[in-house]
């Protein structure tokens, strides 16, 4: 008498919703990229038709933003005084750190705000966050002209360091999603943590420096060196200080060139850990 | 597996074994034990709460040979629906396993569609879920249309359409698919007449395509119009697997017990 496994075995069977191997999940997400790139588009529209001014709002929300945030810290807080170009300033940390933020939020409650299509169609489950990342990286691209019409208003003279705020995007992006991964894990399983993100996510971008130069306040403060090297070498206020060191010629963030060092191995780091962890969970996220 | 020549299996008597332990014809699908539990938050209560475990399969053992089509019955809450995604791989199990040729193919469009978005834009995103190329889109889309049947209305977003013209779209694109194992819902085939009978047609389309399907249904008559062999799901366990009309007649019987059993209830006085 054979067991069961051992009949399907000789009958050629394998198992059903078993976890591929790392490099098969992978290549089933490219399969799927077009799919990807359509559900991202399709998201996108669908909130935006809801709206009366429809897409215009990709660009009205950082530009909203970006006005609160002058009146309360470069106005009555009194930031505008530290910084030369302070709209400059504000922008570039509004624009990019929205990538990572918007990216980080929408892909934490990608998986579990999609179980149905999970549950219903044999597709990876890492196809979810990641049109997350494609959407909120679609809305980064159409809101560039904003970002760089404020740029040059404020009197940024165009430079050949403008090259290098693509570079500093392509580093962004692996992290924001290996970050996005990380987190539609981690909310798949414990919802309470998708609770508690928009929070945790607005209070990293005021201690990374987007409203006011953190990493230059650091010193004044005497803190201890460990913790000046968190605030300063947090993925963060690294991204946001190789976009400000590329875009604003009237600013140079503290770190220099070794930020760069470190937006790479964030980006790595970030995007190895992120996709290891999501595909270990495969085979989980269909569960309610 | 060469899995061309195995002649349909007669009903109920496909657990024939060969002296070397090899089943004919071949084996597709293979169901050992399964046993799937969702779990739950209960309501209700402040503070940190416990999840509780809803078991929905409690160890389902099942052979699907090369030819057979297996009609699922049993009452709601049997497990019939779970077993169906169980089988494609699509809800975790918690013991036992799930062995097949291929991967079983849950006959659907899911969530993969967009409520915002067109009809026609739908037909895209709902195809490329379904895994196809960008150019067996363009081929299919207005066979997909015609035979929605909702042609005039297919630009307008998805949401303005009533249930049935939904359902009948999306029964469109997910059954523009063949699939090797094909596992069917029969509650997909909804809407009007006509389109019911169309869609039944196709559904038989797709069975004739496929090598080993499974069905889910609450029609009798459809189970005994298109199965090969039925098994009868109660409370998540296998209680009674063999020909069609061995199993019908039994889970005719024990609903008729049942009803009985009521009604007496019901006659021997209300009780407080």
């Amino acid at each position: 008498m054979q067991s069961p496994a051992e009949r399907a075995r000789a009958a050629g069977l394998t198992l059903v919703g078993q976890r591929p191997r790392l490099g098969a999940y992978l290549a089933g997400l490219w399969q799927r990229r077009d799919f990807v790139r359509a559900y991202a588009r399709a998201r996108t529209q669908a909130g935006n038709r809801r709206r009366r001014l429809g897409p215009l709002w990709e660009l009205l929300d950082p530009v909203v933003t970006m006005a609160t945030y002058w009146v309360l810290f470069g106005l009555l807080l009194g930031a505008r005084a530290s910084v030369t170009n302070y709209l400059g300033f504000l922008a570039v940390g509004v624009f990019t750190f929205a990538v990572v933020r918007r990216s980080l939020q929408s892909g934490s409650r990608s998986v579990s705000g999609n179980r149905g299509l999970i549950a219903s169609l044999p597709v990876p489950a890492i196809i979810l966050p990641t049109a997350a990342v494609v959407q909120q990286v679609r809305a980064f691209a159409v809101s560039v002209p904003v970002l760089l019409a404020v740029l040059l208003m404020t009197g940024e003279p165009v430079a050949w360091s403008w090259l290098l705020a693509p570079v500093a995007i392509a580093l962004i992006i692996p992290f924001a999603w290996g970050g996005a991964l990380l987190l539609a894990r981690w909310v798949s399983h414990t919802a309470d943590v998708g609770g508690v993100l928009p929070l945790v996510l607005r209070l990293w971008g005021l201690a990374s420096g987007v409203m006011f130069p953190v990493t230059e306040r650091m010193a004044s403060l005497d803190a201890p060196a460990w913790i000046e090297s968190v605030v300063v070498y947090n993925p963060g206020a690294v991204y946001l200080a190789v976009m400000r060191d590329a875009l604003l010629s009237s600013y140079d963030s503290p770190g220099g060139a070794g930020n760069w060092v470190a937006a790479a191995l964030w980006a790595i780091g970030a995007l190895l850990v992120g996709v290891v962890v999501f595909w270990r969970g495969e085979g989980t996220y269909g569960r309610d | 597996m060469d899995g061309t020549d195995g002649p349909p299996v007669p009903n109920g008597t496909d657990r024939a074994r060969l002296p070397d332990g090899t089943d004919r014809p071949s084996l597709r699908v293979l169901l050992d034990d399964v046993h799937v539990a969702y779990r739950v938050l209960p309501h209700g209560r402040m503070g940190p709460r416990r999840p509780v475990q809803v078991k929905a399969l409690q160890g389902v053992s099942l052979d699907i040979h090369e030819g057979e089509c297996l009609g699922i019955i049993g009452r709601n809450g049997a497990g019939k629906s779970t077993l169906l995604r169980a089988i494609a791989g699509l809800v975790p199990v918690d013991h036992g396993a799930v062995y097949s040729t291929s991967t079983p193919v849950l006959l659907g469009v899911g969530r993969s569609l967009v409520p915002q978005m067109s009809g026609r834009e739908n037909i895209e995103l709902g195809c490329l879920a379904l895994g196809m190329s960008r150019s067996e889109i363009r081929e299919r889309t207005d066979e997909i249309i015609e035979f929605s049947g909702i042609a005039e209305s297919i630009d307008l977003p998805m949401s303005t359409y009533s249930s049935g013209m939904a359902a009948r779209l999306k029964f469109a694109i997910a059954s523009s698919v063949v699939h090797e194992i094909l596992l069917l819902d029969e509650a997909l085939a909804t809407g009007d007449m006509d389109f019911k009978e169309r869609s039944i047609q196709r559904m038989g389309e797709l069975r004739d395509h496929a090598d080993a399907v499974v069905i889910v249904s609450h029609s009798l008559s459809a189970i005994r119009a298109s199965c090969t062999r039925a098994v009868w799901l109660d409370k998540g366990s296998v209680r009674a697997d063999g020909s069609v009309e061995d199993v019908i007649e039994q889970y005719v019987d024990d609903t008729r017990r049942r009803r009985q059993a009521r009604r007496d209830r019901r006659r021997a006085g209300p009780s407080s």
